[in-house]
């Protein structure tokens, strides 16, 4: 089945990992580009179409529907990157980005090639 | 210049080169817009039938209009660009603004997303039209917005691609191509050279900014005259006379007039209205709903290696040929709905013909919404709610074809606690991503059965659907609009509008809420009527089951 892989799952799915092997609360856009490359690719290689939903109308919804948990660095260079509020924890990216995936979008979230992207190695 | 005229029913008579009109806008790629319905408006307002090739004149028409505005406010400064170099760059902005939109895919916004379809990653459509244009410094601009989560709207890029590709005798070399796509697109010169780009970037800036542009204007004005949508008169040529190219810590940036501000405020307030009562109305979210559903199938139809039926050759004259199942060409809205009526067919597409097997929306406005529950649940309990239901559309936008709330979904969550239960046990899945997804199966099949409960005691079929919607909040995002420069000669003083304007008060707040539709329930006999299920008793039950069950939270 089509699906639109919302800009607010791919940095929500990628925080998590960061956050949970890193201890990093941002993500830069290039990352995430990279990240949701992958990510594609995988669903792909499971016979699920996707596609990424990343112009700036979406980073703008972004910003508008979920300000209560994110929010934007502006970096060096135009390096951007979005950032889990202080108050916010794991728990609460598990709670709402976690729990209502399919098991194929899971699995692409966490393979190994798309987690290598963000620099975890599992 | 010999020039033709078109009869323009919001600006009267528009003059158009005659080269333009014969090599533009008479060919066929240019009149595909004729097909293209300029909103989506039409299930609310049924007069709404323009489409995006009148809208594309009246942006060329108000395009050339601000752009003498603005060189003339540049008069003094002489010697910047040659006379050639202005006439030149005047009338690649004038193609600009007439092919802004010559990429748009069928049904506007509806099914643009369709073109990443390819499966590129970058999409292949970003990456062609960097190939197309050929600069470096274009290439490494569309990769930083990108790196700023900026990157163009899609059709915005296609439009490009349609234009570079099929008018090279008016787009000719690489700075034309460069300046060309980057009006479109509104991607800035990153680096700008003083007295050279800063300029460009303000003739961007004029068909493709976050605020006023001349695009944003005619939609605004041409939307609420055509459907009869009352709204504000927004004095456009006074306005555009408004425009004009000031400096700043030396470098040249676009302004408005003083004599501007009450028309700007105008514009916006215009544009927040339609977007409050006619983009967020509960008719015209469905129909998106029914349209997208519909594009997915038709997609799915004609997908194959290489060939989509949302793509660029599917736009042109010579088309793409799909074999057995035809050649589509010229795409438009009209090809769309002879798929959907032709071999497309299933329950959802039979809704947008027949409106009368629509659901219904259980309230019918933001309104409705807070006055059925804002007061009732108070905001934690609320906020609370607009998550549940919006994880509920999410889940079964990610799991189903037809994602409706019913014995189907009901089933589908039994045996999805099983199927979960394997992943874990064969170690495919962490018992952290398990703890989770379990939770979440829960949380949908509680709210699933409390509508089930609820249809049973009102005599209505188990059968919803959800929509999320925006709340209101100005469209303008308050770091864009703030932006504006506002020029008092008089006081040879320039201020940004948000220390002369009260119009930026809008308060931060919950950002969504939803829409619930439901059917109605048969009607057996004329003396039924008055016990029959509507949508206040659908709303008056989901308070009561909500609150309680809110309350457990």
């Amino acid at each position: 089945m089509f699906k639109f892989i919302g800009i607010e799952d791919l940095v929500a799915n990628a925080l998590i990992e960061l956050i949970e092997n890193k201890n990093c609360r941002e993500v830069t856009f290039e990352t995430l580009i990279k990240y949701g490359a992958v990510v594609l690719n995988v669903m792909r290689a499971n016979g699920d179409e996707a596609v990424l939903l990343l112009s700036r109308e979406h980073t703008d919804e972004l910003i508008w529907n979920y300000s209560d948990l994110f929010e934007i660095r502006r970096g060096d260079a135009g390096n951007d990157a979005i950032v889990l509020r202080s108050e916010k924890t794991v728990d609460d990216l598990r709670a709402r980005f976690r729990a209502f995936l399919t098991i194929n979008s899971l699995l692409a979230f966490t393979d190994q090639l798309s987690l290598a992207e963000l620099g975890v190695a599992v | 210049m010999s020039v033709k005229v078109i009869k323009d029913p919001v600006y009267g008579y528009v003059e158009i080169d005659s080269e333009v009109v014969r090599g533009i806008i008479d060919t066929a790629c240019f009149q595909r817009l004729r097909n293209i319905r300029q909103t989506s408006y039409a299930p609310l307002y049924p007069a709404s039938f323009h489409n995006r090739f009148i809208h594309s004149i009246g942006v060329y028409h108000l395009g050339n209009k601000a752009f003498k505005a603005a060189i003339g406010s540049l008069e003094e400064e002489s010697g910047l660009f040659s006379a050639e170099e202005l006439i030149n760059i005047e009338r690649l902005f004038g193609l600009a603004c007439l092919l802004h939109d010559v990429g748009h895919a069928p049904f506007s916004h509806t099914g643009e997303l369709f073109f990443l379809a390819d499966g590129g990653s970058p999409p292949l459509i970003y990456t062609k039209l960097t190939a197309l244009v050929g600069d470096k410094m274009f290439a490494a601009d569309v990769d930083s917005y990108s790196r700023a989560g900026k990157s163009a709207a899609l059709h915005e890029i296609m439009s490009c691609i349609i234009a570079l590709e099929r008018f090279k005798d008016h787009i000719r070399d690489a700075f034309e191509r460069d300046f060309f796509s980057r009006c479109v697109t509104g991607h800035r010169y990153i680096n700008e050279e003083k007295g050279k780009h800063d300029i460009l970037n303000c003739f961007i800036e004029l068909l493709n900014s976050p605020i006023i542009d001349v695009d944003r204007l005619d939609y605004i004005i041409r939307d609420a005259q055509t459907i009869g949508f009352q709204s504000v008169l927004i004095d456009y040529e006074r306005l555009l006379e408004g425009v004009c190219i000031i400096k700043v810590d030396g470098f040249h940036r676009l302004g408005f007039h003083k004599k501007a501000l009450s028309i700007i405020e105008n514009a916006i307030y215009a544009h927040d209205t339609q977007k409050k009562w006619i983009q967020n109305h509960p008719t015209i979210l469905y129909e998106h709903f029914l349209l997208q559903h519909a594009m997915r199938g038709i997609d799915k139809y004609f997908a194959n290696p290489g060939k989509r039926f949302f793509s660029y050759e599917a736009l042109t004259r010579e088309g793409i040929d799909f074999g057995s199942k035809g050649r589509v060409a010229l795409l438009a809205d009209e090809d769309v709905l002879h798929m959907m009526k032709s071999v497309c067919s299933d329950m959802l597409i039979d809704e947008y013909f027949a409106r009368n097997r629509r659901r219904i929306p259980v309230w019918k406005s933001e309104a409705e919404y807070r006055a059925l529950f804002e007061s009732k649940l108070g905001p934690s309990t609320l906020d609370q709610l607009e998550r549940s239901f919006k994880e509920i559309e999410k889940y079964l936008a990610e799991h189903f074809a037809i994602p409706v709330i019913d014995d189907a979904l009901l089933a589908y969550l039994q045996a999805e606690e099983g199927r979960l239960i394997e992943k874990r046990d064969g170690k495919e899945i962490t018992e952290k991503d398990y703890v989770n997804l379990m939770q979440g199966n829960m949380k949908i099949k509680r709210w699933a059965l409390c509508l089930e409960r609820i249809a049973t005691n009102l005599g209505i079929p188990f059968d919803f659907v959800i929509i999320s919607a925006n709340k209101f909040k100005s469209g303008f995002l308050k770091q864009d609009l703030e932006k504006i420069r506002i020029v008092f000669p008089s006081l040879d003083m320039k201020a940004y509008i948000k220390d002369v304007s009260t119009i930026l008060t809008s308060q931060e707040g919950r950002e969504s809420f939803f829409y619930l539709f439901c059917r109605k329930r048969e009607q057996t006999s004329p003396e039924e009527k008055r016990a029959l299920a509507t949508a206040k008793d659908v709303a008056t039950a989901l308070t009561q089951e909500l609150f309680s069950m809110a309350s457990e939270d």
